[in-house]
Formats: structure tokens, C-alpha cells, sequence
């Protein structure tokens, strides 16, 4: 159906930055599902790097409790699948597997958040990315979700890299008209 | 091996250093703004547990990235038997990323 996705807010950069929120201040309440569009990720550095997220909680601050659990299956044109998983951790990592950005190359992704408006239950995200990484020449990238099991209010997400700065991004966040 | 606050003193250092040079910057939604002391700590505590988790485990991810897929290591072992498949496969790369020693 045409417009059942309703842009929210944007945030990009071109300049080196520890961390990126989409959302807080201008999250929009009213949808059930939301989706998050990244694009264009690059880093500041030349070393492989994995792409992490947290929730941003009522006041706007990213949750770091440890209480991120994911499951998502690592693809590789180089290997074969990796099982990529964890419970209790204090952020979702590995959102495209492993990539190296630089100009030429990068990652990208998709999102899909849900029960982030409501307090009683916990946030889920669903998760699928890839980038060009291990050794800047194999196409690796997640597919799988994560769950915040800590029952509030999300707004939003924080993205910030296990190593470097993000030196590059462009990020959506679209409601999902009902 | 370091403990996990010889890396936050180690990590302190590093983005201290970093944050009085060029500054450390953050992006909230379109605005681009100076971290805040509390990001500032987060960022220690991010940097020494990534780095204390990479000296515990990065072996293993660094061996799970290097190891063929189940398939050509099926093949390996049907062409030339466990034995090789071992000394010409799996150990080189067990050696290429050896676990780190407990201290």
C-alpha cells in the first residue's frame, strides 16, 4: 500500500562521531512498528569493526544495562554461516557482521523495531545488514533479532561502532502507518 | 595479560587525549554535539571492556572467520583423511590466533 511508511526523523553525518541517535527527542508515539533505515556506514579507522546499537530510554539517554540478548546467523561470501549469539549483554553487536568502510565500501542495514511504546513489554528489534569486511574483500552480513528483555518505554536507537568512529552514515526512522 | 582496569586506565588515557585534541563528537538525531562527561565515561567503559573481551575471546572469532565452511572441510577430510585435515586445515589456523595464556 503507498505511504504506509511515515519518515520521522533523519540524522546523518560526514564527520567523525562516537555515536548516532535516531529517535529520542523526535521519536513519534503513535505507531506500532518502526523502522530504521541506515545507509552508507563507514568508519574512521582501516581495521574491521562491528556495528552496535542500544535502546534510548524515556529520557532519551541509550539503555547500557546488560540486558541485550540476540541471535542472528552470520553470512559470508568467503565461509560458510556463523551462529552469532549472545544473552546479557550491554548493547546488540554484529548488526551486519563484521565490515571495513572506507569510501569505496561500507555497510548497510535495515531495522525493524517493535514494543517500544510499550512499558509492560520488553523492546524487539528484527535485523538484517551487510558490509564489506574480514579483510575488506568479502561480503559479510546478519540476519536475526534482538531483544531488550527490560519491559519499557524505547524511543529510538544509539549506533556506535566496537572500534573508531563512525565517520559516515545516513539514518532514517519511518513509522509503519497502521 | 591486562586486567579489565589496566584497560579502562589505558582507555582513559587514549580518549582523553583524543577528547582535548580534535574533541569527541556525537550525533543526535541532526545536530552534531561535544560528548557529555557521562558519554565520556561510557565511552572508558565500552573501550576497556571491548578491548578485555578481545584479549579473552578474540581468538575465537579471529579462528570462527578464518576456518573454511563445513563443505570444503567435508571435501578435506574425504580427499585426505582426518590426520591431514587436522596438521593442514585446523591447526595452522589454531596457531595463527593461539589462546591467550592465564596469567
Amino acid at each position: 500500500m503507498a505511504g504506509s511508511l511515515i519518515k520521522i526523523t533523519s540524522a546523518s553525518t560526514t564527520s567523525n562521531v562516537s555515536t548516532i541517535d535516531i529517535g529520542g527527542a523526535n521519536w513519534d508515539s503513535s505507531y506500532d512498528v518502526y523502522m530504521v533505515k541506515l545507509y552508507n556506514l563507514e568508519q574512521s579507522g582501516t581495521t574491521d569493526v562491528r556495528l552496535k546499537a542500544r535502546i534510548l530510554k524515556s529520557d532519551n539517554s541509550a539503555d547500557s544495562t546488560a540486558n541485550y540478548d540476540y541471535a542472528y546467523k552470520g553470512l559470508r561470501t568467503g565461509a560458510g554461516f556463523d551462529n552469532l549469539a549472545d544473552t546479557n549483554q550491554t548493547e546488540f553487536t554484529n548488526l551486519t557482521y563484521l565490515f571495513r568502510g572506507s569510501t569505496s565500501y561500507g555497510a548497510n542495514a535495515i531495522f525493524y523495531l517493535f514494543n517500544f511504546n510499550n512499558a509492560s513489554e520488553y523492546n524487539f528489534i528484527t535485523v538484517e545488514g551487510n558490509g564489506y569486511g574480514y579483510d575488506g574483500s568479502e561480503l559479510m552480513g546478519a540476519m536475526g533479532g534482538g531483544v531488550h528483555t527490560v519491559a519499557q518505554v524505547g524511543k529510538g536507537l544509539q549506533f556506535s561502532l566496537t572500534t573508531d568512529s563512525i565517520s559516515n552514515a545516513y539514518i532514517d526512522l519511518y513509522g509503519l502507518k497502521k | 595479560m591486562a586486567t579489565l582496569e589496566e584497560f579502562q586506565a589505558e582507555c582513559r588515557s587514549e580518549l582523553q587525549a583524543l577528547r582535548d585534541g580534535d574533541g569527541i563528537f556525537k550525533q543526535v538525531n541532526n545536530e552534531r554535539l561535544p560528548i557529555s562527561d557521562d558519554d565520556f565515561e561510557q565511552m572508558i567503559v565500552d573501550c576497556a571492556n571491548g578491548k578485555f573481551d578481545q584479549q579473552e575471546n578474540g581468538y575465537k572469532k579471529a579462528r570462527l572467520a578464518e576456518y573454511p565452511s563445513y563443505g570444503e572441510q567435508l571435501d578435506y577430510i574425504y580427499h585426505n583423511g582426518l590426520e591431514a585435515w587436522k596438521t593442514d586445515i585446523i591447526q595452522p589456523i589454531k596457531e595463527a590466533h593461539p589462546k591467550p595464556e592465564s596469567p
